[in-house]
């Protein structure tokens, strides 16, 4: 059975966790240099604001009616994701992180199975250990699953595919609110007559074979309760992650740096074939949590880059130090994580009228080489040696940044 | 570790890691949050200003529990009590707020760190 994980308003919630003046009350969260609303609670929907409404032009709104504006802080949203991460991994054999807020929980099939009572506790459990609200949507495929989880927002948190009048609730449902689908492929579907997600659903396959891609082909089998999309898809993500399980526990250093680097490496020829540049680096480190026989440790560290980069050595190196950081001796190690966040167009941050990095055309130079390579040999033809970080300043408009109040230990929250 | 030649370490298999103050005081890391104490509410029950105060939030809050909770806009620290069947949250110098349904409490201190 697969459960989707989702944290309500996410953004805002971080912002909200060590602000009590805050309950209740609008939050919007901006873009990298305070451009667009990127995020938003309930209480500022309410008010009227959207997500993609340009900062410049609602400052005065938001003055006006009391909204609490923040800069994107990706370094408490990295802690605080990487917290939910952890729980999860306690709570569920086999975890798979979608995106900075969202996770997919795979459990086994057992008899007779409570379902709906482990969403619950996995909401408690996440509501206590860290304030976080989430909801959970539970189905036999992800895109159920993510069917289920709108629905649960607003019927209590936790739902299951299985208690559902499952005809008539994706009856209900537009074609274009299913997991995939988006208003592009909704204006097709509905030349062939698709107008609800139910239609989808029964759509005869070998007409869909005909006339759809074949993700809606697998977007109809799996509202079917089919199986059929394994592997993360997606247009363009705002943070890629890469990640494995060691197939044997790994104890040393070199070992992690090692398959750090080569997954570094993925995620970085991912974010390029996606034209993507980084702001932020995110590395998670963590023991075994089913073995009963050793000590645990699972800890995440995330760090900001100097500017935004899709340049592999620079990155490579940030997750690196961050790694040296983590690593504890004397423990049996399963798992290396590492996130690229705050991804934007690379072309847009290339934008600036003085170029601070001379050595920037050979950078670019190199990874134009890099890309080649990788095109024409495959992604792992090419490795990278080490290189050392040098302390770079910071250079981003974030006139609203909060506090890292959980990892700067000068920047706690206040108690009286 | 010892190099690629000449004698093994004999202290090879004897390694110690070295003494970790997280795991003395942090439980369940997801759970725990560092937060400052400010100003002498508590000083007569031990906890000074700028205290560092370790919160899990795990820990289920019973009598005699420092907890940290929400107060109005702040958060403050307060020793749980129990006055008879219900339950309040004393500062040092004898000052009580009943406990109820709206109180929000963030966590539990599970310790605190000082530097003398």
């Amino acid at each position: 059975m697969i459960f989707h994980v989702d944290a309500n308003s996410f953004y805002a919630s971080c912002e909200r966790l060590f602000r009590p003046d805050l309950a209740e009350k609008p939050i919007i969260v901006l873009s990298n240099n305070d451009g667009i609303v990127i995020a938003l609670n309930a209480e500022a929907k309410s008010l009227g604001f959207q997500r993609g409404d340009a900062y410049f032009k609602i400052a005065e709104a938001c003055d006006r009616s009391g909204v609490s504006v923040f800069s994107s802080n990706y370094t408490l949203y990295a802690d605080i994701s990487a917290r939910l991460v952890s729980i999860y991994n306690r709570l569920c054999p086999e975890v798979e992180i979608y995106s900075i807020d969202e996770c997919f929980l795979y459990y086994p099939d057992w008899k007779c199975p409570d379902f709906t009572g482990i969403g619950s506790h996995i909401k408690n459990t996440v509501a206590r250990e860290t304030g976080m609200p989430v909801s959970i949507g539970i189905a036999p495929t992800r895109t159920l699953a993510k069917f289920c989880n709108s629905l649960a927002k607003k019927r209590g948190g936790v739902l299951s595919w299985e208690e559902l009048d499952q005809d008539s609730e994706l009856a209900s449902c537009p074609a274009g609110g299913i997991w995939g689908i988006g208003r592009a492929k909704e204006a097709n579907l509905r030349r062939h007559g698709i107008i609800s997600a139910r239609d989808l659903k029964d759509y005869p396959l070998h007409l869909a074979k005909k006339h759809l891609s074949i993700t809606g082909v697998r977007t109809i089998q799996e509202l079917n309760g089919v199986p059929a999309i394994d592997r993360i898809e997606r247009e363009k993500k705002l943070n890629i992650c890469s990640s494995k399980s060691f197939a044997e526990a790994i104890d040393n250093l070199d070992e992690l740096e090692e398959a750090l680097s080569s997954y570094t490496q993925e995620a970085v020829t991912r974010a390029r074939e996606q034209g993507s540049a980084a702001r932020y680096v995110s590395v998670y480190l963590m023991t075994n949590p089913w073995d009963e026989t050793g000590p645990q440790y699972c800890a995440q560290l995330s760090a900001a880059l100097p500017k935004p980069t899709a340049y592999l050595p620079d990155i490579l190196e940030a997750a690196l130090s961050l790694l040296r950081r983590l690593y504890r001796e004397g423990y049996r190690y399963r798992k290396v994580m590492v996130n690229l966040l705050g991804l934007e167009d690379d072309t847009v941050a290339q934008g600036e009228l003085f170029e601070t990095d001379s050595n920037r055309p050979r950078k670019e130079a190199l990874m134009r080489c890099f890309d080649a390579v990788t095109a024409r040999y495959g992604r792992n033809a090419l490795h990278t040696g080490g290189t050392i970080l040098s302390q770079r300043a910071w250079n981003m408009r974030r006139n609203f940044l909060s506090p890292a109040y959980t990892t700067d230990v000068a920047r706690i929250p206040e108690v009286y | 570790m010892a190099g690629e030649t000449g004698f093994p370490s004999p202290a090879q298999g004897y390694e110690a890691t070295t003494i970790n103050l997280n795991d003395i005081l942090v439980h369940n890391p997801p759970a725990t949050f560092f937060m400052r104490m400010k100003g002498r509410n508590l000083a007569s029950r031990g906890i000074l200003s700028e205290d560092l105060l370790v919160v899990d939030r795990s820990r289920p809050p019973v009598a005699g529990c420092f907890v940290v909770f929400r107060s109005d806009s702040d958060f403050a620290c307060r020793e749980l009590v129990r006055e008879g069947e219900r339950f309040a949250l004393a500062d040092g110098e004898g000052n009580r707020v009943a406990v109820s349904a709206e109180t929000e409490i963030f966590g539990t201190v599970t310790g605190v760190v000082r530097h003398l």
